[in-house]
């Protein structure tokens, strides 16, 4: 369950006009990780595309067009009713593709012309509507020989400035800006001075005849027709779009899938007249695997079983560059994949090492929950973990999903027993513990609420964040302290798989050997130190012991590392304490919630403020616990990945694999109905 | 004398806090930015920009440490 899968290798041999049919029966398997052929071996080259593909790229091209301009999102069209992948295959053979681009393309022009005439005409109508308040016919405007007009805007009242002017005939409009002046061509030059000083800019004459108001009209008559003409063309392209988009899509899909396979030969060393293809097949599925290439290729093609791939280092290093690293598929139970992003985030694991996904499925939650332990806080995560992991798609999303549903559990396991805590508030109260919070009321749900908590006497250890805080530290010690060492454990037995026991008892288990004395003698100096504890008898049993496993740790680990076998002690001290934010977290979401609750008590129950009291209680309440609780998502998730991350996984993980991709066809809205064989 | 005391040990305990607050806050901020920067050009580099920048919280913590055992202990 912890490592990945393990793979083998096989070789397939055949006459190149059987390429194509290894193809299929590959993509039928779904199980078959192909290996690139990279080198230039004598006689060997890459493979052609298949002749089918350049039709269906074209095709594809078309389709993906169509999903453009009508934006159909993929990912929203329902996949809940697929097709046979063959009746998408026959439409599409009928020219199906072409068919409906032509229609689709015949609306979309006509509307978009119909868009642009709808913007000339307004452009236009917009130009001549000032010139409507002009008692002047358009023809008036132009054709003249030995008259210069002027039309345009001016920013302040011309009169005055063209005064100085003594031949001229001026129109100005109502709104004593739009103006059309007809000078001598003479005075152009005199005439265009004294416009430039009051802000005039010239507007084009639009072309025709008669009045402009006239125009205006006939226009507007024009527009309204255009306009209703699109709104038909918008419709008729809704029903397009409802009628086809399941075509497009699952076209789309069908496509797609034929491209890639006729792609594949590009990945595939071929002769003159032979082809050989290398792929990388799970190891548990191999026999059933070779069996159907056999069965589909009915023998008219060569099936070898390459090797197996151990886990040693060794072994990679003498395979060839091309089969030197297996592929990494992960092998994980329900909750683990739900973690294998996480684990992606920071890289894939190698081939020859655990995969962390199930250790952090367990951590990572539990830790999450350490650090919430408030069942208020913990139900509004389960339930918004338990729908995200139903309808959020993304899967970034889905991890965070994830996360907020089991790191709600364990929040909730220990909101429960072992703080008995719901939305900042302990449900019952240790009266010696717990301070009175205002007028002698204590701050907790039984009280507050008239509750016998008497039931929570002996389910719940009431620890409290704000005031147990030794004992909380001390729990993040030697919870790190646990953690590191199952870490370690690990990186022990990836190193003996992957070198053998002399390193792995070198490097990993020397220093299982170092955290175990160095925790004994920790404990120790701390107990002499703060407790003035006698060094004697079985504490100085214990001290020895410690001292000589941590000396012995060391020594084993100075042939490879020198130096820093001593060095790198301090680093594993800084790696426990690390672990005592699980409790400084804890303590500062408390510390907020109490905060909260106390503002919204004293308004609430003891009445401070009157009616604006309780409602600004209420709001205080509804607000505080809200952020609180976001905050809690943010700090108690990157905390807890964080010590995931720096802490464990860097006892005994490195990272880098190739994730696994097998010759598949994802369908959605099509399925593959299995032709005879 | 016993309240100056207590006092002394509230004002450690807040420096001790704070300043190696600001410490890890000087540090991740320089390791945060190239993080991002990285992480632009290649995606895959976020495990490592994760690392990197949460490294210098293990001050703060230290910080954290030292000023409840002075508040507890002491």
């Amino acid at each position: 369950m912890l490592l990945p899968e393990s793979m083998s290798r096989i070789v397939i041999v055949g006459a190149r006009s059987r390429m194509e049919e290894a193809i299929e029966a590959l993509y039928r398997l779904e199980r078959a990780h192909l290996i690139d052929y990279s080198s230039d071996d004598e006689g060997f080259s890459i493979g052609a595309p298949l002749p089918n593909g350049s039709k269906a790229s074209e095709r594809l091209l078309k389709i993906r067009a169509m999903l453009n301009e009508l934006s159909i999102p993929l990912r929203r069209v329902s996949a809940d009713t697929p097709v046979p992948s063959r009746e998408v295959r026959r439409l599409i053979d009928g020219g199906g593709v072409e068919q409906l681009d032509e229609e689709l393309f015949a609306v979309l022009d006509e509307r978009n012309r119909a868009i642009q005439a709808i913007a000339d005409l307004e452009g236009t109508i917009s130009e001549l509507r000032p010139m409507a308040t002009l008692p002047l016919t358009l023809d008036l405007y132009r054709g003249y020989d030995s008259l210069r007009p002027f039309v345009g805007v001016a920013r302040q009242s011309p009169v005055d400035a063209l005064s100085s002017l003594e031949e001229k005939e001026l129109f100005l409009a109502d709104d004593g800006h739009f103006l059309a002046l007809f000078v001598r061509k003479e005075d152009e030059e005199e005439a265009q001075k004294l416009l430039s000083k009051v802000g005039f800019t010239e507007v084009k004459i639009p072309e025709g005849e008669g009045s402009p108001g006239d125009i205006i009209d006939s226009m507007e008559k024009e527009l309204l027709t255009k306009q209703e003409e699109l709104e038909t063309l918008e419709k008729e392209l809704d029903n397009l779009k409802e009628k086809h988009t399941f075509f497009i899509a699952s076209t789309e899909e069908e496509l797609a899938i034929e491209v890639a396979k006729a792609e594949t030969p590009l990945r595939v060393a071929t002769s003159e007249y032979s082809f050989v293809m290398d792929a990388w097949v799970p190891t548990a599925d191999l026999q059933m695997s070779v069996g159907m290439l056999e069965q589909a290729l009915q023998g008219r093609v060569s099936i070898d079983v390459a090797e197996t791939r151990g886990r040693l280092e060794a072994d990679e290093e003498k395979a060839d560059p091309r089969f030197k690293i297996p592929p990494t598929k992960g092998k994980n139970n329900k909750l683990g994949e739900k973690f294998e992003y996480l684990v992606s985030l920071m890289s894939v694991p190698r081939y020859q090492e655990t995969d962390p996904a199930f250790l952090m499925s367990l951590f990572l939650p539990m830790f999450f929950g350490i650090m919430l332990g408030d069942i208020g806080y913990a139900l509004l995560f389960m339930w918004l973990g338990f729908y995200g992991m139903k309808n959020w798609r993304s899967d970034e999303s889905r991890a965070v999903a994830s996360l907020m549903f089991f790191g709600g559990i364990w929040g909730a396991i220990f909101g429960f027993f072992m703080y008995g805590e719901f939305l900042g508030m302990h449900i019952y109260a240790d009266p010696a513990v717990h301070a009175p919070l205002v007028d002698g009321m204590a701050a907790h749900w039984g009280e507050l609420l008239g509750l016998n908590t008497a039931f929570m006497d002996g389910l719940s250890l009431g620890v409290s964040k704000m005031h147990d805080v030794t004992f909380l530290l001390k729990l993040g010690v030697y919870i790190g302290i646990a953690h590191l060492f199952i870490g370690l454990v690990f990186g022990t037995i990836n190193v003996k798989m992957q070198k053998g026991t002399k390193a792995a008892v070198q490097e990993k288990f020397s220093w299982v050997l170092s955290l175990l004395g160095l925790t004994g003698v920790s404990w120790g100096l701390t107990s002499v130190m703060f407790y003035n504890t006698p060094i004697e008898g079985m504490f100085l049993n214990i001290l020895a012991v410690s001292a000589v496993l941590l000396i012995v740790g060391m020594g084993l680990n100075w042939p490879i590392a020198g130096i820093n076998a001593l060095l790198d002690v301090p680093g594993i001290v800084g790696n426990i304490l690390s672990y005592t934010r699980l409790a400084a977290i804890a303590m500062s979401k408390a510390g907020m919630a109490l905060a909260f609750n106390y503002m919204s008590i004293t308004m609430l129950i003891v009445g401070v403020g009157g009616i604006g009291g309780i409602l600004g209680g209420v709001f205080v309440y509804l607000i505080g616990h809200a952020l609180v609780w976001v905050l809690a998502l943010i700090s108690c998730g990157l905390h807890g990945l964080r010590l995931q991350y720096v802490e464990f996984m860097s006892k005994f993980f490195l990272g880098g694999g190739d994730p696994y991709q097998p010759l598949q066809a994802k369908r959605r809205f099509t399925k593959a109905i299995e032709t005879e064989v | 004398m016993e309240a100056i005391g207590t006092g002394m040990i509230a004002l450690a305990a807040g420096l001790a806090v704070g300043i190696t607050g600001l410490a890890s806050a000087l540090a991740e901020k320089e390791i945060g930015s190239a993080a991002i920067g990285a992480m632009t050009e290649d995606e895959s580099l976020f495990g490592k920009g994760m690392i990197l920048t949460v490294l210098p919280e293990t001050i703060v913590i230290f910080g954290l440490v030292v000023a409840i055992l002075m508040i507890f202990v002491m």
